[in-house]
């Protein structure tokens, strides 16, 4: 082999270094993604990943344009926090199944009836909506004693 | 509404190519200046015999890499998200300590959305919200004072009634009042006002009435009725001013930084920026004059909710109701404490 196309084919390989090591969107947006991905506060890093489908193959070959991007160190890292980032999320999403939202939003949605969504309410130890404001009851006051009026008379004024 | 964050993996970004356009033009220039003559040609040559060997292993050990991370990290659920995320910015709200605090919004331009958050931060109240939490805990009964429009026809609100009544009562209220507002299924109640109806005279009568009955007031105050807007700054507990990611939002949203510094009304105000896109863009002039602020992203499913006047702030799957709770507990934490189900 020549040495001009050997020389080629090293330089070439620390190219491909570079551009299989380093990021190559928004370096300084990759902190705070990961910090947000870390406490689940977003899925993915970037946009999300293509879902799931095929063999090993077909699945490298969905991903390659995310590899080229970010470079394989940073998507493997955004890989490992994308995973942690959706098992939080299933954690919420369990969570809000079971609070009043989604009680309250299947019967505004007609899902179920009044009556069903204060049992699940109740089933699920959670206090339910307030009732309409209602004006305060009061209790009707007694009219003042007579005695008091005897009591308070203006003393007649001597002409 | 913009869906333009529907279709998030299409389309070239330039960036990246540039990069990679960049490093091969570096090696190609070292590779160039190895085979032809020069004074550091030994050097190069030096540097490509001695970088040989660690680049190949490297490479093949990222390919290695890459494939057993998608081999390795395999997820087989569905997608929890299948649009782009905008980068926002944690909220930084005041935090709102008074018992029955009033909240105004207050827009920088049509259609920037504060009936649908005036509306969905109420529901959320309603639905989420917890006080007397010694006692056992209740919920919260908030009053959303809605300006007419979309949102209050699809909800059957008019503003007649109310205003015929304060027409008729300008100096006091009664309790009759209580019969115009109505109800909505998440326990929020929801009176609708237009132009004019209340004035700053009105809300100053109002707002003690309303302290007495309701545990959160929020007031989606019209644009036009500077009367209303100027009380509704000096008697609210937080001042939200809603805008879009426009210059249209930035040009008015300077006006409204300067009276907010000139008022010392600084420490409870905030911009609610709305509807930014997946680009995260939001003008630096729309929230350079606010210490507090908030973003939401777009998000199409707002649009189907406010359609049919559903509160989107209850559906978990909506990203910009992910942004409110986070939002509404940062100024509203008495109310939206994390609370263990089965508690009682």
């Amino acid at each position: 082999m020549p040495p001009e196309v050997m020389r080629l084919l090293e330089a070439l390989a620390i190219a491909a270094v570079f551009i299989l090591i380093l990021p190559k969107r928004s370096w300084r947006s990759l902190g705070p993604r990961f910090r947000d991905l870390m406490t689940g506060r977003r899925t993915s890093l970037f946009e999300p990943p293509r879902p799931p489908q095929g063999g090993l193959p077909r699945q490298l070959q969905v991903e390659l344009r995310r590899i080229f991007e970010l470079g394989v160190p940073v998507f493997v890292a955004a890989r490992i926090a994308e995973r942690r980032a959706r098992v939080t999320h299933e954690v919420e999403e369990a969570a809000w199944r079971r609070s009043s939202s989604a009680v309250l939003l299947d019967l505004l949605q007609r899902r179920v009836d009044e009556a069903e969504a204060r049992r699940r309410l109740e089933a699920l130890g959670l206090p339910p909506p307030q009732a309409k404001a209602e004006p305060a009851a009061r209790a009707p006051r007694s009219a003042m004693p007579l005695e008091w009026f005897v009591r308070h008379e203006p003393a007649p004024v001597a002409a | 509404m913009s869906t333009a964050s529907s279709s998030p993996r299409s389309g070239i970004r330039v960036g990246p190519i540039l990069v990679t356009a960049a490093i091969m033009v570096v090696c190609l220039s070292v590779w160039a200046a190895a085979v032809v003559a020069n004074p550091i040609r030994d050097q190069l040559q030096g540097i490509l015999n001695f970088a040989r060997l660690p680049a190949v292993v490297l490479t093949a050990l990222m390919v290695g890499l890459a494939v057993a991370a998608v081999a390795l990290l395999r997820s087989d659920g569905a997608e929890p998200e299948a649009r782009v995320e905008p980068l926002l910015p944690r909220p930084v709200l005041p935090a709102s300590r008074r018992r029955q605090p009033l909240i105004s919004f207050h827009r920088l331009e049509p259609s920037a959305g504060s009936s649908t958050l005036c509306f969905n931060l109420g529901a959320l109240l309603a639905a989420e919200g917890i006080v007397d939490e010694r006692s056992g805990g209740r919920r919260p009964r908030p009053i959303c004072l809605l300006e007419a429009g979309d949102l209050s026809d699809r909800l059957d609100l008019y503003p007649e009634p109310l205003t015929d009544y304060l027409a008729r009562n300008p100096v006091s209220v009664g309790d009759e009042l209580l019969g115009f507002a109505k109800r909505h299924p998440t326990g929020l109640e929801l009176l609708c006002i237009s132009e004019g109806a209340i004035n700053g005279q009105r809300l100053r009568v109002l707002l003690p009435f309303l302290r007495k009955h309701y545990d959160v007031i929020l007031l989606d105050c019209p644009s036009g009725d500077r009367w209303l807007t100027e009380v509704a700054l000096d008697l609210s507990e937080l001042v939200l001013v809603v805008g879009l990611p426009s210059s249209r939002s930035a040009a008015a949203a300077a006006a409204w930084a300067e009276e907010a510094w000139r008022r010392g009304l600084e420490g409870r105000s905030a911009v609610v920026v709305n509807r930014v896109g997946p680009d995260g863009h939001v003008p630096d002039a729309l929230v350079a004059g606010f210490l507090h602020q908030a973003e939401l992203p777009d998000d199409p499913s707002v649009g189907a909710a406010d359609s049919h006047a559903l509160p989107w702030s209850l559906a978990f799957t909506s990203l910009a109701a992910r942004h409110l709770r986070e939002a509404a507990r940062e100024t509203l934490g008495d109310f939206l404490r994390t609370r263990a189900p089965n508690a009682a």
